[in-house]
């Protein structure tokens, strides 16, 4: 049963762009196509899970005192990986997300997923969490761009949606955009989060 | 002392694991990484001057390509060039024919303009204007064009219009140099 | 002696909100009659989509929110009457409500409502599609038939996108078409006289503080007179204050009482301000109006100007 929630506190309770407002740098910057969105979500969740497992392997043997250097030592190894990988077979990806996948590195739902569980936690359950967390990050990211790419361009994932009539709004695809509707969604859900604790 | 040591050893090995496993797969990717690199510049190339081979020389600082068709006769020439635009810089391929007299098209390689209006620049309809014109001084026109080197600009984009006008009638500037000193 | 006490919101005459808010709308009233004749049936369509869009959402926001609602105050109805003025009268309807929705929602009520929002609503509304669609918001244009419900236009450029130097124009433009109105603009911008009589009267009456007008527009004709006697094929002074959207600004959006400082000083703080870079924008800028622009700025200065200029008590210390 632990385990269960380890994993699914992520996905929405405790979302790491919707409620710990955490990695804002990636969810402004390339969430204006919903296949951006996706790439850099599925890239996070790489470099989460596989990080958060090697360090929660070796928790015990990593001193306290060096315990931040070691971490993004590890951390900054799989998002080279990643940037490689792209570069190396999706290239169009790679150049649409330009500089924000080596900025993973100092992306702090990594960093801090580390710190506040990783480094205490038993393997498998910190695969679960880092698990739960990047797909959490993913689904936002999902969200947000989906909204973005639909107003902004009138397509989704490249194909348009809305048809002739409509005239995209430039704004959703500039960087005001990304704020304009991440705010929105989250009044609307802290809204809606407010209504049901009560 | 024992643990100074040790948090050194830490380090020291996981430096030396991921430096390691990077340098690894970076060899391993390097080869590809170049391969779409080059392919980049030359799908662009191959749509504006269809060539047997190219062959990139340096010139004036400028990367520029010699297109040579099957039997080795020279069919045209591009140049990278390079300008400032709405935001960041336009980065874009030129090609001329092999008198140097005409354009034989422009393709955009890099650009960051505003998405929904300046990134129209990449669009045929706006670079496909460039195909065929003379390779002599082009003038940004809002509205119907009139003159055989007008081009006509974005609507509500006429920065980014000017911006890449202004780089392509510079860069065919110093192509048509390299061609009557290769000629 | 006159005793006259400022500083801090104090209520100045008998005059409640409500009536505030159709005093106002009544002064805008010969600028909108002209709009509406003079581009025809169009610009009441877009006065009309413009009031609706703004009163519902109002309504619809403060339902939600479960707060008492208070369309009778006429605010709502002010901002999307001042967001039609300050839209280009051909504009597609449906963005034209859009900007309505966004006013009110993004411009107002996510403050908190009436009395705490930053930004001048109707203005927020007008950046949001300025930003949105670019292309619909400087189309601009004239009826194309004498008949008084034609909806067609031809399109045509503003005096100030034929006339700045930067669109390599000669500065040189017939000001008694500025004066009259007949020139294409925005709906409610284009009749000078009309913004003038309706701006002197809110004065007059003390419903708007003269000092943010007047210090934009001594700022805007000085500025604009170094430019004009020192530069090549600047427009003049008068050409400056009478073309774009520069006394519907000044007159009726810059003295906004929540938007705009309170204490005396700031008021010219931000008057000067508003002038100087409407100039600048005017003559430098990417843009050719910058009226816009520059009250939004000056909207985000305005807690600054009023900490920086608050009196002190006496013997209080700084």
């Amino acid at each position: 049963m632990k385990s269960y929630i380890v994993f699914i506190k992520g996905l929405w309770r405790e979302n790491p762009v919707f409620r710990q407002i955490l990695g804002m740098c990636p969810t402004l910057a390339v969430t204006g196509y919903l296949a951006n969105g996706i790439a850099m979500g599925l890239a996070v969740v790489f470099v989460l899970v596989a990080s958060s497992t090697v360090i929660s392997v070796f928790r015990k043997l990593i001193p306290k005192q060096v315990r931040m250097p070691t971490f993004i030592v590890i951390i900054a190894t799989f998002v080279v990986l990643v940037d490689y990988f792209l570069r190396a077979n999706y290239p169009f990806l790679s150049k649409k997300l330009g500089p924000y996948v080596p900025l993973i590195v100092v992306n702090c739902i990594i960093m801090g997923r580390q710190e506040a569980f990783s480094s205490k936690n038993p393997v498998w359950l910190s695969f679960l969490d880092a698990l739960g967390m990047g797909i959490g990050f993913t689904l936002a990211l999902i969200i947000l761009s989906t909204v973005r790419e639909i107003l902004g361009f009138g397509t989704l994932l490249g194909h348009p949606v809305l048809g002739q009539w409509f005239t995209p709004w430039v704004i959703m695809a500039l960087p005001p955009g990304a704020f304009l509707s991440l705010g929105v969604i989250l009044g609307v859900i802290n809204t809606f989060q407010k209504k049901s604790t009560r | 002392m024992n643990y100074r040591i040790k948090m050194i050893l830490t380090l020291l090995i996981v430096g030396a694991f991921s430096g390691g496993s990077l340098s690894f797969v970076y060899n391993k990717m390097l080869p590809k990484i170049e391969e779409n690199l080059k392919k980049e510049i030359e799908n662009s190339l191959l749509l504006l001057v269809p060539a047997a081979s190219y062959k990139e020389t340096s010139f004036q600082g400028k990367r520029v390509f010699i297109c040579r068709g099957k039997e080795g006769e020279i069919v045209g020439y591009a140049i990278i060039g390079k300008g400032g635009g709405f935001q960041g810089d336009i980065s874009l391929l030129i090609a001329l024919d092999k008198q140097g007299k005409k354009i034989l098209g422009i393709d955009i390689l890099e650009s960051q303009e505003t998405p929904g209006l300046g990134a129209k620049i990449d669009e045929p309809s706006f670079k496909g204007q460039f195909k065929d014109k003379e390779a002599e001084k082009l003038e940004v026109i809002k509205g119907k064009i009139e003159k055989e080197n007008d081009i006509e600009a974005i609507t509500g984009a006429t920065i980014s219009s000017r911006a890449v006008v202004s780089i392509v009638n510079n860069y065919v500037k110093i192509l048509k140099e390299f061609v009557e000193k290769n000629k | 002696m006159k005793l006259l006490v400022t500083t801090s919101p104090h209520i100045r005459s008998s005059l409640s909100l409500h009536k505030v808010m159709y005093t106002v709308i009544l002064c805008l009233l010969p600028a909108l009659f002209w709009g509406v004749y003079y581009f025809h049936i169009r610009a009441l369509f877009l006065l009309i989509t413009c009031s609706l869009s703004t009163v519902v959402t109002e309504v619809i926001f403060k339902k939600v929110r479960r707060k008492p609602v208070s369309i009778g105050d006429g605010s709502a109805l002010l901002t999307g009457v001042l967001l039609a003025m300050v839209l280009p009268p051909y504009l597609p309807l449906w963005m034209a409500a859009l900007g309505g929705f966004i006013a009110i929602s993004l411009g107002k009520e996510v403050f908190g409502g009436l009395g705490y929002n930053i930004f001048n609503p109707a203005l927020l509304g007008r950046a949001f599609l300025m930003a949105s669609f670019p292309v619909q918001l400087t189309t601009w244009g004239i009826p194309a038939r004498a008949s008084w419900v034609s909806v067609d236009a031809i399109t045509q450029a503003t005096p100030l996108a034929t006339t700045l130097p930067k669109f390599s124009g000669n500065g040189i433009y017939p000001l008694q078409k500025l004066l009259f109105g007949l020139h294409p603009g925005s709906m409610g911008e284009v009749f000078s006289i009309g913004l003038i009589v309706g701006g002197l009267i809110l004065i007059a009456l003390r419903i708007a503080d003269f000092r943010i007008p007047l210090a934009a527009i001594l700022t805007l004709t000085i500025l604009s007179s170094v430019f004009y006697f020192t530069g090549k094929n600047y427009p003049s002074p008068a050409f400056h204050l009478l073309a774009g959207g520069f006394l519907l600004g000044a007159f009726f959006m810059a003295t906004d009482p929540v938007t705009t400082p309170y204490t005396k000083k700031g008021r010219w703080v931000f008057g000067v301000g508003m002038g100087a870079l409407i100039v600048f924008i005017r003559l430098f800028g990417g843009y050719p109006e910058g009226v816009m622009y520059s009250i939004l700025i000056m909207n985000s200065f305005t807690p600054l100007i009023n900490r920086l200029t608050r009196p002190l008590p006496l013997g209080g210390k700084k």
